[in-house]
């Protein structure tokens, strides 16, 4: 049997990767320029995932909630809405631009958990008022309600004309002149207290004094009373967290517009960018039937995530097939499934340089992408501390059945049992004790823990309990980096806006493939000779 | 296209191979895949060698499936020392060596029963110790005794067997080393489980001084005696027989191992197609230095 020699292509080897290069850059650039593919729609913003749970306890009457819903406006993107009725009756009303969620039942009993959960993104908003435009200005009847007075707005009263007078209020000014005399009135005059409670535009003049309700009740009253159309706004500063607690704020209507104005933290013609509107006019975000023990709270996270929906619109296009996001929408394949597909070819980079330039062994070439893969569901604290209590368990287990002498594959079957029951333990106590975290543990990839087990075990008996500790930290180690990269959202954003990134690190494969050199480790493990050498 | 030939800052005319440029440069070229079952498969192996007339241990019985595990007793009859060892094992897993005394069984001086071997036989088969777990044979063999040129290197009461590993480059010798067994590495002459291994001379064929967990000795651990300059028994004939298995296996870049037995004298033990990089370290020479 004569020995064949064959060496690699030096050619193709210098050629492929190029190609791949070539052929991404062009897909880019023909998506940017031609298909309008923008690097905005990259860029990542910041966004919220609100979660609205209200709980109550049914005694067999009939119940009703409902609560104010946000909608996209223009400083504002709502998306990715999900309800959670439990067994109730749930519908949305569309009342006088306001939008409201409602739930109901003929008697329900026990205690239910209802939840209104979506994405928010929220944008700054200022506006400039021409500082020309006369106090008077025309007013379209569909605004004239706008100026009416109210039990909680009384513009009408006689104090409130008083309250002008005396702020120098008239037709004569500018309408800029006159909003800034009330909002600075509103803002300074008052001083702020945390009411809880609703507190009348008369009732906080007179004990000047007034939480965010009541500043812009009277601010209302002051801009209803000099002509200005203004209406109240109820909704949310977005904060990572949780609280109960909603916001009002003020909108005066100039020249067609309406115009926000915040007199309790103090945003002129402007809407900030962690303010969310939740409704109009005077309303009660949530209303429900008493004596419910009715509770609610949101629970807020900051997500960072990328403008994709943009790239939807996309989708006319005959070559839509290059929008991969929009093709995977339509093929009601999960674009949560779509994010771990398309970024595996990314996370293993971390595999490829701790394993050929670094020189590190870890349990499985692959496995510790697939590890960080089942770390998706609980994040990246949780599932390195989960992934090392199972590797304990399991190698614990492991430990016991050596006694028992068993065959291969039943062994494994019966440590991977063990540890489906132990993550089964953990989810009924992450569920029990309400950390919801850990209930996630039932997403994690089983099979892969079970083979990291078998093979932690192994080294530990072939190779010592150091050599397998010290594994199964690189294991951790290159898990967590390739976490790392699959994670980002902002490479999450590149990769699924432009695939072709693949291509690039194919290319990047080709060529570490070809790397030759030492890898890292092996100055340590060669160094005495090394040394000798370099004399 | 290659990244530089290195990415980290080290003295330049470094002639010593890394694992990247032993694949890369050795094993891609010189070991074609379909080859390899030649050497992975230790039972293939030995009879391309014999064919060949290249000494190998004797076989006794192979059990491929369970039914053939009933009658190894008898196969064995009159053996009073033998080895079970899987065939297409690595690293020296799953290799048991037996002595049969008053036909009981031990198994480095522990009393076993016949249950105990059946039991580790049934392991191999299912593949406990192949690559990738996949279905094995077992195999009993003839144990080899070390030759005394050989055992003169060793602790006295170690049980285990030295071996000598050649690697050739086709009919080209390039580095040579013996490897030894230590308590430490429990009778097993693996490097990596502590195992010494001592550099050879290919002009004379006497012995160099050592590594022992990538260290360079001058002196056994154990023992604490001189490594350098003894000669290395049939270090000749080995020669001869290891420049003839390339072609014979059809590989290119390998790794022979010879055991010194005391009776019948240099014999393979196995091939190896990806040879390990420790042997330089044992020879305080570089392997790229030999081969490009």
């Amino acid at each position: 049997m004569p020995v064949i020699v064959r060496h690699s292509s030096r050619l193709a080897v210098a050629v492929i990767p190029a190609l791949l290069v070539i052929a991404a850059s062009v897909m880019a650039f023909y998506k940017i320029t031609y298909l309008g593919y923008n690097l905005n729609a990259v860029i990542q913003s910041e966004s919220y995932l609100l979660e609205t749970v209200l709980e109550f306890d049914g005694h067999g009457s009939p119940v009703e909630v409902s609560m104010a819903l946000p909608q996209s406006l223009p400083n504002q993107t709502v998306s990715d809405e999900a309800f959670n009725s439990a067994d109730l009756k749930f519908e949305v009303v569309e009342e006088g631009g306001n939008r409201r969620g409602s739930w109901a039942s003929q008697g329900t009993v026990g205690r239910r958990r209802l939840g209104y959960t979506a994405t928010v993104m929220t944008r700054n908003q200022r506006f400039l008022i021409d500082s020309t435009l006369p106090a008077v200005q025309p007013i379209p009847d569909s605004v004239a309600q706008f100026l009416l007075a109210d039990s909680a707005i009384q513009a009408d009263s006689p104090e409130i004309a008083a309250l002008a007078d005396s702020l120098g209020i008239a037709e004569s000014r500018t309408l800029l002149d006159n909003i800034d005399r009330i909002y600075q009135f509103v803002t300074y005059g008052l001083r702020y207290v945390n009411y809880s409670g609703q507190t009348d535009a008369l009732t906080a003049y007179h004990i000047g004094e007034a939480s965010c309700g009541g500043k812009s009740r009277l601010m209302v009253a002051l801009a209803r009373h000099a002509g200005i159309p203004a209406r109240l706004v109820g909704g949310k500063i977005l904060e990572a967290g949780q609280s109960t607690a909603t916001h009002i704020w003020v909108d005066l209507y100039v020249r067609g517009y309406w115009v926000p104005f915040c007199p309790t933290n103090k945003y002129f013609a402007e809407i900030p960018s962690n303010y969310l509107i939740l409704y109009y006019n005077e309303q009660p975000f949530i209303t429900h039937t008493r004596d419910i023990n009715f509770k609610f709270y949101f629970n807020l996270r900051k997500r960072l995530v990328s403008n994709l929906a943009g790239l939807t619109g996309l989708k006319s296009h005959p070559l839509d097939i290059l929008n991969v996001w929009a093709t995977f929408k339509r093929s009601a394949i999960s674009l949560e499934l779509l994010r771990i597909i398309i970024m595996l070819p990314i996370g293993v980079l971390a595999v490829v340089l701790f394993r050929n330039i670094i020189g590190i062994e870890t349990f499985g070439t692959f496995m510790p992408a697939l590890i960080a893969i089942g770390w998706r569901d609980t994040g990246l604290l949780n599932g390195a501390v989960l992934f090392t209590l199972i590797v304990l368990f399991g190698a614990g287990v492991r430990y016991f059945l050596n006694r028992l002498q068993l065959l291969h594959t039943p062994r494994l079957a019966v440590i991977l049992s063990a540890v489906v029951l132990f993550i089964l333990l953990l989810t009924g106590l992450g569920v029990s004790m309400g950390f919801l975290d850990l209930a996630r543990v039932a997403l994690f990839p089983m099979v892969i823990m079970t083979l990291t087990v078998e093979r932690f075990s192994l080294i530990a008996e072939e190779s010592g309990m150091m050599k397998a500790v010290k594994m199964a930290f690189f294991t951790l180690l290159v898990a967590t980096c390739a976490f790392a990269l699959m994670a980002s959202r902002f490479l999450q954003a590149v990769v699924i806006s432009f695939p072709e990134t693949i291509l690039l690190v194919v290319a990047l494969y080709i060529y570490i493939g070809r790397y030759s050199g030492f890898r890292l480790m092996e100055l340590l493990r060669f160094r005495h000779i090394l040394r000798q050498e370099s004399r | 296209m290659r990244l530089p030939k290195n990415l980290f800052p080290i003295p330049s005319g470094i002639g010593v191979m890394g694992i990247n440029a032993r694949n890369l440069d050795m094993i891609y070229p010189y070991n074609r895949r379909n080859c390899f079952p030649n050497v992975d498969d230790k039972l293939l192996c030995k009879r391309l060698l014999q064919q060949n007339d290249i000494p190998t241990a004797v076989t006794y019985h192979v059990v491929a499936d369970p039914p053939s595990l009933r009658n190894w007793e008898d196969k064995l009859a009159g053996v009073d020392h033998f080895v079970v060892k899987p065939n297409t094992g690595y690293g020296g897993n799953g290799i048991v060596l037996v002595t049969r005394r008053d036909g009981r069984y031990y198994i480095s001086g522990e009393p076993v029963t016949r249950e105990d071997i059946d039991f580790h036989i049934m392991q191999i088969l299912n593949g406990a110790f192949s690559l990738d777990n996949l279905a094995d044979t077992a195999f009993f063999e003839h144990k080899l005794v070390n030759h005394p040129g050989i055992q003169a290197f060793i602790p006295p009461e170690i049980e285990g067997v030295g071996d000598v590993r050649l690697i050739y480059r086709q009919e080209q010798i390039v580095m040579a080393m013996l490897r030894l067994p230590t308590r430490e590495s429990g009778g097993k002459a693996n490097l990596h489980q502590g195992g010494l291994g001592v550099g050879i001379d290919l002009d004379t064929g006497c012995s160099l001084h050592g590594s022992h967990r990538n260290n360079v000795i001058t002196h056994h651990p154990e023992t604490h005696e001189p490594l350098k300059g003894r000669p290395v028994p049939f270090f000749r004939d080995m020669l001869t027989y290891g420049a003839r298995i390339s072609d014979i296996v059809g590989l290119g870049y390998i790794g022979v191992d010879f055991v010194c037995d005391r009776d019948h004298g240099p014999m393979v033990l196995e091939v190896n197609a990806r040879p390990g990089l420790n042997i330089q370290i044992a020879n305080q020479a570089g392997l790229r230095d030999r081969l490009i």
